[in-house]
């Protein structure tokens, strides 16, 4: 019985169920470096290919060197930073040899993978495991004000997270691009209540000009769970393989699709432009500030939010029916998707 | 009444025992409503069978035992072995109607076309305002074929022969001229449809639209959105607030 037990554990344990930090730290370790700024280290970079190229987290300061685990080290410079996702590109002044990148673009996130990222703790190293819970969420970044497919993730919090990249057998998976607010709790006699930080403290002090009794807990993130996990989101592996794509083309630049519009919900359905970027492709096919986008392709437009998730299906280059109305007439018009980088 | 006596009665009356022979009035009523009790009593009916109580139950054990069912009669054990038989005599009769039936792609038959998906609201509505937009740097900017406002009026002034509508139309065309994107439209840019009823919408884009999903690389984006601010440093990660409602959010692309 017990053989049978151990036999059936060995078949459905894959690698990234099984529950070791050595496990963990096997696979990427021998390409990552520690990247120095300031006088400190920010973060861990993962090497991309063989000419010393690194993909680390944004790299705010003076840059200054990269450390491997060996005996490795040596001055760097900023190649790009993408401000969509918030990976830089960076490039060892030296050959970075004898060590053979492994990293590979993403596949696609199930509901349920394993990812792990290692989080740089002064010079120490630990293991950020987290689990995909949602492959389906839409991020809104408010900078650049766009609408992006983001995987939510669950993850113990037992370091700051910031700058971890997570990886799952040599595959990039991106920056954990944010962690779901704080909320506070404040309870009243019998009444809680979970509310944001930035309306808490107007509530309190309400509360408190009452004379009524107040216990406040301040949750530093909104933690799920007996192990008090805490809820982050990752960009979507498409955007993370035109990362990859974009750093590894001659260029080095990440391109993403662009018509050049912002909208906002149309009360009658569809997305209504309230404004067109000089020169971009929608400028160039004639729309304009007022126009109400109904379709895009193949795709119907039935708010703001189907625009933006819509661009995402298109490449640089592609021409796309859009369908618009002005005033009371309907039109059509052939646009070139651009291209934009952040 | 003494103790002694309502005894007797009591016997008298439930064990059958003989009355007194000298009873007073008070007594002799007494033993009247002992005798209605003893015949209201008698009348009780039983329990019905169907009505088990643990006492019920506790005698039928105790009394009878467990007694064993009787086995399954064997004229009955055919049905075993028929009823998979007619499970597949159905299925196989099933499966042949409907491979008999014409499909798709088969003998010149007209093709069965799916209808789109149902149109799904992917996101709800937020009531926050995102101000947030950044200049972005377009990479190229390929010449586009495009709708003339000019040609889009001339189509209206053609039909309606509204001049006064026309000439406020062409205003609005003269507000933002582009004149290299009117002359590539004069030359080469048809307008593929003008409408000017609404409601003539799936006319024009024929049976073949689709809701917006994105691919599956990416995954349909369902739920509610999560507002991603920028991070303040390299010290913390971004924060994240998830809004409900997006009917006055900006966004772009």
């Amino acid at each position: 019985m017990l053989a049978v037990s151990a036999a059936l554990a060995l078949v459905f344990l894959t690698d990234d169920q099984v529950p070791t930090s050595r496990t963990m730290l096997r696979e990427p370790l021998p390409t990552t470096v520690i990247v120095y700024a300031d006088g400190r280290p920010v973060g861990r970079g993962y090497m991309l290919d063989s000419e010393g190229f690194f993909i680390v987290p944004r790299i705010v300061g003076r840059p200054e060197r990269i450390q491997s685990d060996g005996t490795n080290s040596a001055d760097f410079e900023l190649v790009k930073t993408d401000g969509l996702s918030g990976l830089s590109l960076i490039r060892s002044v030296k050959p970075w040899t004898g060590v053979t990148a492994i990293l590979k673009p993403p596949t696609d996130r199930q509901d349920g993978d394993v990812l792990r990222g290692i989080a740089v703790n002064g010079t120490e190293n630990r293991v950020v495991t987290g689990e995909i819970v949602g492959k389906t969420r839409a991020g809104l970044l408010e900078s650049p004000n766009r609408l992006v497919p983001v995987n939510e993730i669950r993850y113990q919090q037992t370091v700051n997270p910031a700058g971890v990249i997570f990886m799952r057998q040599g595959e990039l998976h991106g920056l954990l691009a944010s962690v779901l607010n704080a909320t506070v709790t404040i309870s009243t006699g019998n009444q809680i209540q979970r509310v944001n930080p930035d309306s808490a403290q107007a509530m309190t002090d309400s509360l408190q000009s009452n004379a009524n009794r107040l216990e406040i807990t301040n949750n530093q993130f909104q933690s799920y769970g007996p192990g008090g996990l805490v809820v982050g989101h990752l960009l979507g592996s498409d955007i993370i393989r035109r990362v990859y794509e974009g750093f590894k083309s001659p260029s080095r630049r990440v391109v993403y699709p662009f018509f050049g519009v912002v909208c906002r919900n149309s009360m009658s359905g569809g997305a209504e432009v309230v404004e067109v970027s000089p020169k971009s492709p929608a400028e160039q096919a004639g729309i304009r500030p007022g126009d109400v986008l109904r379709q895009v392709g193949r795709f119907v437009i039935t708010n703001q939010f189907d625009y933006s998730a819509v661009i995402w299906k298109f490449k640089p280059g592609e021409r796309v029916a859009v369908g618009y109305q002005r005033a009371r007439s309907r039109a059509n018009v052939d646009v070139t998707v651009g291209g934009i980088s952040y | 009444m003494r103790k002694r006596t309502e005894d007797k009665i009591l016997a008298a009356v439930f064990e059958d025992e003989n009355l007194p022979e000298k009873l007073s009035a008070a007594e002799q009523r007494r033993v009247d409503e002992y005798q209605q009790i003893r015949m209201t009593l008698q009348l009780l009916k039983e329990v019905p069978e169907d009505q088990m109580s643990k006492e019920r139950l506790r005698d039928a054990i105790l009394n009878r035992g467990l007694d064993t069912l009787p086995p399954v009669a064997p004229r009955w054990r055919w049905q075993v072995i028929a009823m998979p038989l007619a499970s597949f005599a159905l299925a196989y009769l099933g499966m042949s109607v409907v491979n008999s039936m014409p499909t798709p792609g088969k003998g010149g038959e007209a093709r069965i076309v799916t209808a789109a998906t149902e149109p799904v609201d992917l996101l709800p509505k937020t009531d926050r305002i995102v101000r947030t937009a950044v200049t972005p740097e377009p990479i190229t900017v390929p010449l586009q074929r495009s709708v003339a406002p000019r040609d889009t009026l001339a189509s209206l002034k053609s039909r309606t022969g509204n001049r006064r509508k026309l000439a406020a139309q062409e205003n609005v065309g003269k507000v933002a001229p582009n004149p290299m994107l009117l002359a590539s439209n004069e030359t080469s840019a048809p307008i593929n449809s003008v409408d000017r009823n609404p409601s003539t919408k799936s006319e024009q884009t024929g049976s073949n639209l689709e809701t917006v999903t994105l691919d599956s690389s990416s995954g349909a984006m369902n739920g509610p959105i999560v507002v991603i601010e920028p991070a303040a440093s390299t010290e913390e990660p971004a924060r994240a607030t998830e809004i409900s409602s997006g009917a006055h959010t900006l966004v772009g692309g």
